[in-house]
């Protein structure tokens, strides 16, 4: 027991079971005025965030009990691929097919399927089955599908059975399968358009957001390495250069980059506009990944450098042994914050250029006189599918900081 | 100490004359004149502040000096990469804070200067890793991370790390003082085993009980200038100069 303090005055405690005993009425009153209207200021916040509840409400018993939404489910495809050739639609599901594998194989190898992931596979699963039965569709499309889910265990359990501890089987299926990631990209272009495929003005809808924002984050990401080091360099001639085309690039909006798409870079590179169109994503990209590998540089004690160089290695070996990968590791969190930002602003290049994304696409789905009426459902249904691909790349982010410990080592 | 009387007729592999250095308007290191025989273990003591650092990092030229000759196993230290990369082979350095390389595991960091140094195959270089893991006492742990280790290993793997690039000349710089006290005795222990198998040592540390028992000679730094050296008897109990003379009475 502590001693009571000399000269302390007894704390008298609320009379809790006085209170207790009031009528419901009263103490309901009582508990909305403490913890609702207490001041003026909070009685406001109270009820702006009573409008919000309410707006919520008001969409969500819109969405479930008035929406129409056979306007998704007759443009499903226009809203996935619109332009996209259909004789060629086997290209798409064999991306799909070649992809799948590689994310259970990813999941097999750094994580494990919890129950949360299956519920989401089981979702998007739903959502493949349905797009392959859209219009006249065959039943190939179909058959596509469950191989790629097939596909996609298969890639699972194999790499279930690597080993964890480090060692010569895993650091194997840790290489193949990295560079089979890094190679997914140029495979599913490839797939799309190599002999007699697919023309680029031929993409669409949300096909195109999922093939621009990678091809621009990867590019980026490969533009940002040598920026980041070029701007540390004691070179002023190079850091100079470095910094320019950084703050040049991070000066201006996104949509003045795409106008320059539209009409500068068509006498730079010649070709269709959607390739001007993923040099801008990935040289916009670079400016802001480059930032934050360099944050990452300088974040590195210096007596790591100092280590490299007492063992031997040259400047290029440190950099590249030492220094970035650790450089690297630390700025993962960022990159993956811009790859998200990247994802969603390509919701933006319809809105600029004359090609159609998937709100391009929803748009012309709601120009139909039949669903001119149904306008909240398509962009609704396209805010859903941006919302998915950015939650997924949130979580995927987390988990890697996870495993590779961020933070710890 | 057991070394003396074969160091008496051995060369000298490291030499100084005349070493200066600046960082802007102050001067670290005032005119330091010396040089160290093979196999010969000296030990560098200074208040802090005093210089000691920073003459051995010019040693293998983390510093450079602004003026002056520094002349390691007969290679002078200058500009020429070409004979820095020569030096910084031959010379390994252990640090305060072990700056050991967090991403790789403990055999990775051995391995690491040897496969891509002295293209080692990696076969080689791992045994050679594990060896010198046995040496310092911890080949259980060549599988972990740094992270995963006790500052006293941690610094155990650094001396690994160092040993394997085969050098001539080993540099301690404050090796034990990020140390729990319980880990310093690991540590001591592995340097002392060092220094009985012949290897040329500069460590400069304030462990007073290794410098009166390892050292063959202690060399005393004040304000940047080498102010007295000479073996650990005359050192601890009849030093000349009045400021070795402050700095025992501070210490001891």
């Amino acid at each position: 027991m502590t001693e009571p303090v000399a000269g302390a005055r007894k704390v008298v405690l609320p009379p809790h079971r006085v209170r207790a005993q009031r009528p419901l009425g009263t103490r309901a009153r009582e508990w909305t005025r403490e913890n609702l209207f207490p001041s003026p200021a909070q009685a406001v916040v109270t009820l702006l965030a009573l409008a919000f509840a309410t707006a919520i409400v008001a969409l969500a018993v819109y969405l479930v009990l008035a929406a129409e939404w056979r306007v998704i489910t007759v443009n499903r495809w226009l809203l996935f691929a619109g332009g996209f050739p259909q004789d060629q639609e086997w290209r798409l599901w064999v991306s799909v097919a070649l992809v799948f594998p590689l994310i259970g194989a990813a999941f097999g190898l750094w994580a494990s399927l919890g129950r949360r992931d299956l519920l989401f596979m089981a979702l998007a699963a739903g959502f493949l089955f349905f797009l392959a039965r859209h219009g006249d569709a065959g039943w190939a499309s179909t058959v596509w599908v469950a191989g790629s889910l097939a596909l996609f265990f298969a890639g699972y359990l194999v790499c279930r059975l690597v080993p964890r501890e480090p060692g010569r089987a895993r650091s194997i299926a840790t290489w193949t399968a990295g560079g089979a990631l890094a190679l997914a990209l140029p495979a599913v272009l490839a797939v799309l358009m190599a002999a007699g495929g697919a023309r680029t003005n031929e993409f669409s809808g949300f096909m195109m957001n999922l093939i621009l924002a990678p091809v621009g984050i990867a590019g980026g990401l490969l533009l940002a390495i040598p920026l980041a080091v070029g701007r540390a360099s004691s070179l002023r001639a190079v850091s100079w250069t470095c910094t320019a085309y950084i703050e040049l690039i991070r000066g201006a909006p996104l949509i003045g980059w795409l106008f320059v798409a539209l009409f500068i870079l068509e006498d730079v590179i010649a070709g269709d506009l959607i390739v001007r169109t993923m040099v801008v994503l990935a040289v916009f990209t670079s400016a802001y990944i480059a930032e934050y590998i360099r944050g990452g540089l300088q974040a590195l004690p210096h007596g790591q450098t100092e280590a490299a160089q007492a063992v031997g290695l040259g400047r290029t070996r440190t950099l590249q042994l030492v220094v970035l990968p650790q450089a690297l590791r630390i700025s993962i969190p960022p990159i993956v914050g811009q790859a998200i930002s990247l994802w969603k602003d390509t919701a933006l290049i319809s809105a600029i250029l004359p090609l159609r994304e998937l709100v391009g696409n929803s748009k012309a789905a709601i120009a139909q006189p039949e669903f001119i009426e149904n306008r909240i459902e398509v962009y609704v249904f396209a805010a859903v599918l941006f919302w998915i691909v950015a939650f997924v790349m949130s979580r995927v982010s987390q988990r890697m900081e996870r495993s590779l410990g961020i933070g710890e080592r | 100490m057991g070394n003396e009387a074969a160091s008496a007729a051995a060369p000298e592999i490291i030499v100084t004359e005349g070493v200066e250095k600046w960082f802007g308007d102050f001067q670290a290191l005032d005119d330091v004149t010396m040089s160290v025989k093979e196999h010969e273990i000296v030990v560098v003591l200074g208040p802090s502040g005093s210089g000691k650092s920073t003459f051995i990092r010019c040693l293998n030229r983390l510093e450079e000096h602004d003026a002056g000759r520094i002349v390691i196993d007969g290679i002078e230290l200058n500009d020429d990469v070409r004979n820095l990369n020569a030096i910084r082979s031959e010379v390994g350095m252990v640090f305060q804070q072990f700056n050991l390389f967090p991403h790789l595991s403990v055999l990775n960091n051995i391995t690491l200067g040897p496969r891509k140094v002295r293209r080692q195959p990696k076969r080689e270089a791992e045994e050679q890793a594990m060896q010198l893991l046995e040496r310092v006492g911890i080949p259980e742990q060549a599988e972990k991370f740094p992270a995963q280790l006790s500052g006293g290993q941690q610094q155990r793997v650094a001396i690994a790390r160092s040993l394997a690039m085969q050098p001539k000349i080993m540099l301690f710089d404050e090796p034990t003082s990020a140390l729990d006290p319980e880990m310093i005795k690991e540590v001591l222990d592995v340097m002392q085993e060092l220094a009985e198998s012949g290897m040329t040592m500069v460590v400069v540390t304030h462990e007073m009980g290794f410098a009166r028992g390892v050292a063959d000679r202690v060399m005393f730094f004040d304000e940047g200038a080498l102010v007295e050296q000479g073996t650990p008897n005359h050192f601890f109990d009849n030093p000349r100069e009045e400021r070795t003379k402050l700095f025992l009475s501070q210490i001891l």
